[in-house]
């Protein structure tokens, strides 16, 4: 059932808040601690490499996406790779699921318990889930509206108070810290692999849709298919030059802003999204960012239940089911082992980064590697098949 | 049926709301704090809370009390507030935390933990020092405002931009915290009497007197800075050198200039339009540089020599040098006095070890706040 298929403009904004959101609640006080001053740098590292990644998910989704592999290898190849995909991003949506649940109740709703929290929040994830890609990519486009808003209040409300300085000097102490903190932080990168289960539709113009010998046949037609296919891919690339751009720009501001104080940051986006004011009567002016920031997180967590489902459903469980023992399960480990972020982020930091990012790498990697060896496979049988028929024709 | 499940999650949803515990305070349940005082001795700490109390009337004014509750801990003397108002104390529009001389003596960082910790207080709420006790300026009756809180959150927030004054933040006051010296500051609030009752209708920035009796109504002043290094207090900046910290450290939008000409005797004020500063460093040669831009327009000149109007007067060179040493004088006081203490109160490490990096910190910075130099630039254009 085709019901992962999104348009590249929900594709690019998937693979923006992928990226984005949850590196902005906790992780800032955590690189600032290990990186101090560098932690743009580190960042920096990270959301380059995420993008050569999300560049290479984009090539699976145009191979056919990893349940090609199903077609391609069977079954246990598959499972080979869904089983250790849908572990990661149960654990992923349970770790992120207690940032949200301990953000809502330290800066939403202090007389709400964390339980009631994380049960709503659950069912909004698996609703949402359940929606499929069509629902996430809408739901999505209607949220992003909300940045330019945040942004235009930050305009005419906000007080820039930075100090550009804080950022100097660039690794005075080499690269060593920063590679530490890279190394700390591994748990949060790498969070484009969900994306591995959506399908990219692009808009094929006339041209393309002609067989590739009859392209060829036109020559000097190279740059126009590059140009074609940079448009093709327009909004992809603009999610992911978003992520690269923005999210060392925005560490930069949180040290500019906080120094080397940056650690004591709870939630880096309510922080940053507060734009220095104050106001007698109103208070604060966090609430634009505060709602932004959680929106983004509904999204991202449905993205990860629903990456999970759409794993088993690939082998036949229906996505409700696969949602829902996924988002349980979420649930269940956010109320147990991850009752508050403190412990969630213990666990982040644990040996389990380790494995846990390398399913990330790996599981891409394989998918990749897998379907081009079939995808030339079956190129060359396409080939020979073809000289054959020449050949028996001129007999 | 799409739709069915749908209304079945939200019910779901609204249901569990209900189940789960979920307390709805209604406002009339809360204690909203708009201003915080703090102070300590040996037995810990006493916190007055500044609570607005919505009035019953038409007025459409609403008055407020003072709480105060004394424990160990902030928290704990919080709690105790709420507990003897039976309210819940509410501080997301707290937006004022004032540290009292027992909290300053004790170390003001070490008391900020609660605060910053405390994620419905705005990291951008004022942090003040008071002379004495900070509750006395919370539960000072003012001139100009119902409540002392809101008085002081204009003062500083709205009229933060003169050169007489310094604001700070809670998270300025923790940023610089974490600076290599740990040289931090803060503006001190002092009161004044405007007007008594046994003197009424002088109020309006009339006759003010230092020291009054009775029902006094107050005005509040801000031209001493409290400056720390390590989280402990070192000593107080005059109002020169708090003007010098404003001119560095600031963007001033108003405020004035007064220079004397000692050999005509002629008094020019000048009233500032707007002044940043730049700081540039050379860690070779250990000099700070600030460079201070301001625009003036020259408001008074008082003469016995000849009645001037003002916008006739363009104004001499001699006039801009005596305002660039004002303004110079002002800086360096703040800074050498800071120096004297110990206190990089620019932070020219910062501005060092950026420029020079490792290099500069593993060779040139052994006593560099004692061997800088500090070179102020003035650039001053009149309107």
């Amino acid at each position: 059932m085709k019901n992962n298929i999104l348009t590249a403009r929900q594709y690019g904004i998937l693979a923006f808040l992928l990226s984005f959101v949850f590196k902005f609640s906790l992780l800032p006080g955590l690189v600032a601690e290990a990186a101090g001053r560098d932690m743009w740098l580190v960042i920096t590292a990270a959301v380059v490499i995420e993008a050569g990644m999300l560049a290479v998910i984009v090539r699976i989704s145009a191979l056919g996406g990893i349940e090609a592999i199903k077609e391609r290898y069977g079954n246990v190849a598959y499972l080979t790779l869904a089983v250790p995909a849908i572990v990661l991003f149960t654990l992923k949506c349970a770790v992120y699921m207690s940032e949200v649940n301990t953000f809502t109740t330290s800066y939403l709703f202090y007389n709400v318990s964390a339980d009631a929290v994380a049960v709503i929040l659950t069912l909004a994830i698996a609703f949402l889930a359940v929606r499929a890609a069509k629902g996430i990519g809408r739901v999505a486009e209607i949220a992003l509206w909300l940045v330019p808003v945040l942004i235009l209040i930050g305009a005419v409300f906000g007080k820039i108070k930075v100090e550009p300085s804080y950022v100097l000097p660039v690794a005075a102490d080499g690269i060593a810290p920063v590679a530490s903190a890279f190394d700390r932080s591994l748990f949060w990168f790498f969070d484009y692999t969900p994306l591995l289960f959506f399908r990219l539709k692009t808009n094929e113009s006339g041209e393309e849709r002609k067989p590739e010998a009859a392209r060829a046949a036109r020559g000097g037609a190279a740059g126009k298919e590059g140009l074609a296919a940079l448009k093709k891919y327009a909004p992809v690339i603009g999610g992911a030059l978003g992520a690269v751009l923005i999210i060392p720009a925005l560490y930069a501001v949180f040290v500019m802003t906080y120094g080397m104080s940056g650690y004591l940051v709870g939630n880096a986006f309510s922080s940053l999204g507060s734009f220095n004011v104050v106001n007698t009567e109103i208070g604060s002016i966090d609430w634009p960012a505060i709602v932004l920031w959680l929106c983004f997180a509904v999204i991202v967590l449905a993205i990860f239940a629903f990456s999970a489902g759409k794993a088993a459903q690939n082998v036949g469980l229906p996505l409700p089911v696969g949602v829902t023992v996924v988002a349980v399960a979420a649930l269940i480990l956010t109320e147990t082992l991850f009752y508050n972020s403190e412990r969630a982020v213990r666990f982040a930091l644990s040996v389990w980064r380790y494995p846990l990012s390398a399913i990330a790498v790996a599981l891409t990697a394989a998918t990749l590697v897998l379907l081009e060896i079939r995808s030339k496979n079956s190129k060359n049988r396409e080939t020979l098949s073809a000289t054959e028929v020449n050949d028996e024709t001129r007999v | 049926m799409k739709r069915a499940y749908k209304w079945v999650a939200f019910a779901v949803c609204f249901a569990l709301i209900m189940l789960m515990g979920v307390k709805v305070v209604p406002l009339q349940d809360r204690a909203i704090v708009v201003g915080l005082a703090i102070d300590a001795d040996d037995e810990g700490y006493s916190v007055a809370a500044q609570i607005l109390m919505p009035s019953d009337d038409d007025s459409k004014s609403s008055g407020y009390i003072i709480s105060e509750a004394r424990s160990e801990t902030l928290s704990g003397a919080l709690t105790k507030i709420s507990e003897q108002s039976n309210l819940i104390v509410a501080m997301s529009h707290c937006n004022l935390v004032i540290l009292g001389k027992g909290v300053i003596d004790r170390g003001a960082y070490y008391s900020l933990d609660y605060l910053v910790r405390n994620a419905y207080l705005s990291e951008n709420a004022l942090l003040l020092a008071a002379e004495g006790s900070a509750a006395d300026i919370l539960s000072a009756k003012t001139a100009y405002s119902e409540t002392s809180s809101f008085y002081i959150q204009r003062a500083l927030m709205e009229f933060g931009y003169f050169n007489d004054r310094t604001v700070r933040t809670i998270r300025e006051f923790i940023v610089s915290h974490y600076t290599y010296n740990k040289a931090n500051w803060l503006p001190v609030v002092t009161k004044r009497v405007a007007q008594s009752e046994e003197n009424p209708g002088t109020s309006g920035g009339g006759t003010e007197s230092p020291e009054g009796g009775g029902d006094e109504q107050y005005v509040f002043d801000f031209r001493a800075t409290a400056i720390f290094r390590d989280g402990k207090y070192r000593f107080t900046l005059s109002e020169e050198g708090t003007a010098g910290l404003a001119y560095v450290n600031s963007v001033i939008e108003e405020g004035s200039v007064t220079v004397t000409d000692s050999s005509s005797g002629e008094i020019y004020n000048c009233y500032i339009v707007r002044s940043s500063a730049k700081k540039s460093f050379d860690p070779g040669s250990l000099t700070a540089t600030v460079e201070v831009k301001i625009k003036l327009i020259l408001k008074e000149v008082l003469s016995e020599s000849d009645t001037y109007a003002p916008e006739d007067v363009e104004p001499s060179d001699g006039v801009s040098a005596l305002i660039s040493e004002k303004i110079v004088s002002d800086i360096t006081e703040a800074f050498e006095r800071c120096r004297a203490e110990g206190v990089d109160i620019f932070d020219i490490y910062g501005g060092f070890y950026g420029k020079g990096g490792a290099e500069w910190r593993d060779n040139g910075a052994e006593n560099y706040l004692g061997r800088a130099k500090l070179e102020v630039k003035t650039e001053i254009t009149f309107h």
